[in-house]
């Protein structure tokens, strides 16, 4: 009975499904073009449009491009697209501005890649035998040379690099980009040799101070305060332009972002400024943000000694009084005189000295410098009562070495923890009028 | 009905055909097919290498012939053509020069990629070169090549002449089961942990020999092709004498204090004959491989291996001498 049931509808059935199928089919779904165009022609209209923009631009282009912000710094580039194929670039990725010109292409893929696709200044940045640091062997600077367009924002074109997808941005050149590229290194020296300003050197971000170490070698900054200690370091990637700086991340007070650090020659810092405001800067004061109290330390310990090693990284000692000694050493040399060290040392509570130890045809001389000192704000002086003995020739040398200890405005004196591995105290001393000199010296 | 089938069918097929003939031609293709510009160095590629030995020179950066993970770079366009007359000199013609006009054309890698740096492993080691599927030669460090210098100039078509073995052998197999048979237990894939005198002293004529049979293979070729036949016998020789005096120096260093000289030297002398002994034993081995090396030439390739030998030196210099004239 089903069955017969079954094959009696089984046409009408058939019939129906023929009928609906053939009027689904009648119907056509319309999709709205988005775009008047395929994609391979919109694509192939980018990448000449692309490569017009390239060329057409009268002075070319220019971009810094930091690779990985979190470890390693800016490295500024100026382009000129000669025409559909060649490029020549000017790089400030080597100490001296270098310049070089390849090939590049336009690639379309699954976008457009602006390709530089012969050996070229940018390719330094790519190069697995050539890395600032060990965590980055066989991985050179983290650089890429093939980048993915990602259009127009105002004039300034937009690319991310192919690997990593770190943003790029060409900017339009000028003239004086050109004429003033090597300005770039000039500021970059300036940041480098800033522990030779003064040794108090202060990262400003609104009303927060920190301290800061930069790095010239990965062009980066580390950057610490008492809430955030040594072992958490924050690190900005430094670029540089021929006026300042560029910070990477830019920073952000107020609402207000900034990245650009315009250089001061009459203060030598960096100084970032919004709508008239100085929201973020890099200074190098005379004094401590906080005064130092380590003085202290010379209540109970009675004799410090210079530590001598320059080249030893524990001496940290500011570069300048580094090369000081070092000089003072050839001195003495030059006159069969080995220069030993000198140290403070304390007989009883009023009298000090300050001992240079040298020796002469072997045989060892000191050379003793009395003197009496106090504390005062925060600040040591001492008070020179003159030698007990000196050979007069010797006194000469010394003198600008002994003119640091007795300045009459005094110097601060750092607790600077222990010797590295060893359990000696040690402070830093630092002339007040003279901040470009610490003294790093250890419990004797 | 099997007329009506029939009418239905010619409808069905004329209906087909008007449809087709409606149809609207593709037009051109959206994508770019213009040839690009050539540069003279293209056209010189296309004349030497691309219409002689259909072999296709990449010296610009293409992203997928490399390893990504790894920081490469393209090399400098000056340098793609004097390291091309160095590879068709010491390669192609040395080996077309000892066979026949015809081999290389037949036997080769379809592509030579340049890479302009060095390519380093995680290893601390460094790769040289690399064949892909007997396809691509790869050439790394072409910026780094000087021409003018024979240890320079050696180094980097070594890549060449190894790479090229492994293009041969992929085409015409070596007998593996009795190559391996020389020197069975000393293969690593950690052939960098252990010094050159050790591999030599194991019977493997470099480090990297160590890899695998294959490697070995192809490393005592390049070997071979990097010398003279009179500069291999004195690396073979030298080989020896390292292994000699390696054990002389370990066994005085052990001498127990308070040996009579006499007895020194009586010590001495008997270290040395037995370090002699092995050192023989050592070359022995590298030798038996250099006879499957010549063997495998003649049967596969009708190649006499040290007439190509001579080809190879005598072109390698007159490189040198060329490079130098410039």
């Amino acid at each position: 009975m089903i069955d017969k049931i079954i094959t009696k509808l089984r046409k009408p059935t058939l019939y129906m499904f023929v009928l609906a199928c053939l009027a689904s089919c009648a119907k056509d779904i319309e999709i709205d073009d988005v775009f008047e165009e395929a994609a391979s022609v919109r694509v192939g209209k980018t990448a000449n449009e692309l490569r017009k923009i390239l060329t057409s631009a009268p002075n070319g282009w220019t971009t810094t491009y930091f690779t990985d912000n979190t470890q390693l710094g800016g490295y500024s580039f100026m382009m000129d697209f000669q025409d559909d194929k060649n490029v020549k670039m000017v790089s400030d990725i080597q100490t001296r501005v270098t310049e070089s010109t390849g090939e590049y292409d336009i690639i379309v893929g699954a976008t457009l890649k602006l390709s530089f696709v012969t050996k070229n200044e940018i390719h330094k940045l790519s190069d697995a035998a050539i890395y600032p640091k060990e965590n980055l062997k066989s991985l050179g600077y983290l650089g890429d040379f093939e980048f993915l367009y990602y259009g127009k924002d105002g004039e300034d074109l937009i690319f991310r690099s192919n690997k990593k997808f770190i943003e790029l941005r060409f900017k339009k050149a000028t003239t004086e980009d050109w004429e003033k590229f090597h300005l770039r290194k000039t500021m970059q020296n300036k940041l480098k040799l800033s522990p030779r300003i003064s040794v108090f050197k202060i990262f400003t971000i609104g009303d927060n101070h920190y301290q800061f170490n930069y790095s010239n070698i990965t062009r980066s900054m580390e950057v610490w305060n008492n809430e955030i200690n040594e072992g958490n370091k924050i690190t900005f990637g430094i670029g540089f332009s021929a006026k300042g700086l560029t910070l990477s991340p830019a920073v952000e007070v107020n609402g207000k972002r900034v990245s650009e650090l315009l250089y001061d020659q009459a203060t030598k810092g960096f100084y970032g400024i919004v709508d008239g405001e100085v929201l973020c800067s890099i200074t190098y004061p005379n004094d401590p943000i906080t005064p130092f109290d380590g003085y202290k330390k010379l209540d109970n310990i009675s004799s410090f000694v210079y530590f001598l090693r320059e080249d030893w990284t524990t001496n940290t000692s500011s570069p300048a009084f580094k090369d000081s000694m070092i000089a003072l050493r050839a001195y003495f040399k030059r006159r069969d005189v080995i220069f030993e060290t000198f140290f403070l040392a304390e007989l009883d509570k009023d009298v000090h000295y300050l001992v240079f130890s040298i020796k002469i045809d072997g045989k060892r001389t000191q050379l003793w410098y009395q003197f009496t000192r106090e504390v005062k704000d925060n600040k040591l002086y001492f008070k020179k009562n003159g030698w007990t003995n000196i050979n007069e020739s010797f006194e000469a040398a010394l003198k600008p070495l002994a003119d640091l200890f007795f300045t009459p405005e005094g110097m601060h004196v750092q607790d600077s923890g222990k010797l590295g591995r060893f359990r000696n105290q040690t402070i830093r001393l630092i002339p007040a009028d003279n901040p470009k000199y610490a003294i790093l010296l250890y419990e004797k | 009905m099997r007329t009506l089938k029939n009418t239905i069918l010619i409808i069905f097929s004329f209906i087909s055909f008007i449809s087709c003939d409606n149809e609207e031609s593709l037009g051109e293709s959206n994508l770019d097919q213009t040839t690009p510009k050539l540069t003279d160095l293209d056209k010189w590629i296309r004349d030497e290498y691309i219409y002689t030995f259909n072999i296709e020179v990449l010296y610009r950066w293409r992203e997928s012939a490399v390893d990504m993970n790894r920081y490469l770079y393209p090399p400098k366009i000056e340098n793609i053509q004097p390291a091309l007359k160095a590879i068709k000199k010491v390669w192609i013609d040395s080996y077309n020069e000892a066979a026949n006009n015809e081999l290389v054309r037949r036997i080769a890698p379809r592509q030579v990629l340049f890479v302009g740096g060095k390519n380093l492993n995680p290893s601390g080691t460094r790769t040289l070169g690399s064949a892909e599927g007997g396809k691509r030669i790869t050439f790394y460090e072409t910026d780094l090549v000087n021409l003018k210098e024979k240890p320079s100039l050696l180094l980097f078509l070594g890549t060449m002449q190894h790479e090229y073995c492994h293009i041969l052998n992929q085409t015409l197999p070596f007998d593996e089961q009795k190559y391996q048979k020389i020197t069975p237990a000393n293969y690593t894939a950690q052939w960098f942990n252990e010094s050159l005198n050790v591999a030599n002293e194991l019977g493997y004529i470099t480090q990297y020999s160590r890899a695998s049979v294959i490697e070995d293979f192809a490393e005592m070729v390049r070997i071979m092709l990097s010398k003279t036949r009179q500069q291999y016998e004195s690396r073979l020789k030298l080989i020896e004498r390292r292994i000699v005096n390696k054990d002389v120096a370990k066994a005085i260093e052990n001498i127990a204090p308070g040996t009579t000289p006499a007895q020194k030297k009586a010590i001495i002398a008997a270290v040395k004959v037995i370090a002699t002994e092995k050192a023989k034993k050592s070359t022995a081995l590298i030798r038996a491989k250099e006879n499957l090396v010549v063997e495998y030439y003649k049967s596969n390739l009708n190649i006499d291996f040290y007439e190509l030998q001579a080809i190879v030196a005598r072109n390698v210099d007159e490189i040198i001498e060329d490079n130098n004239s410039i």
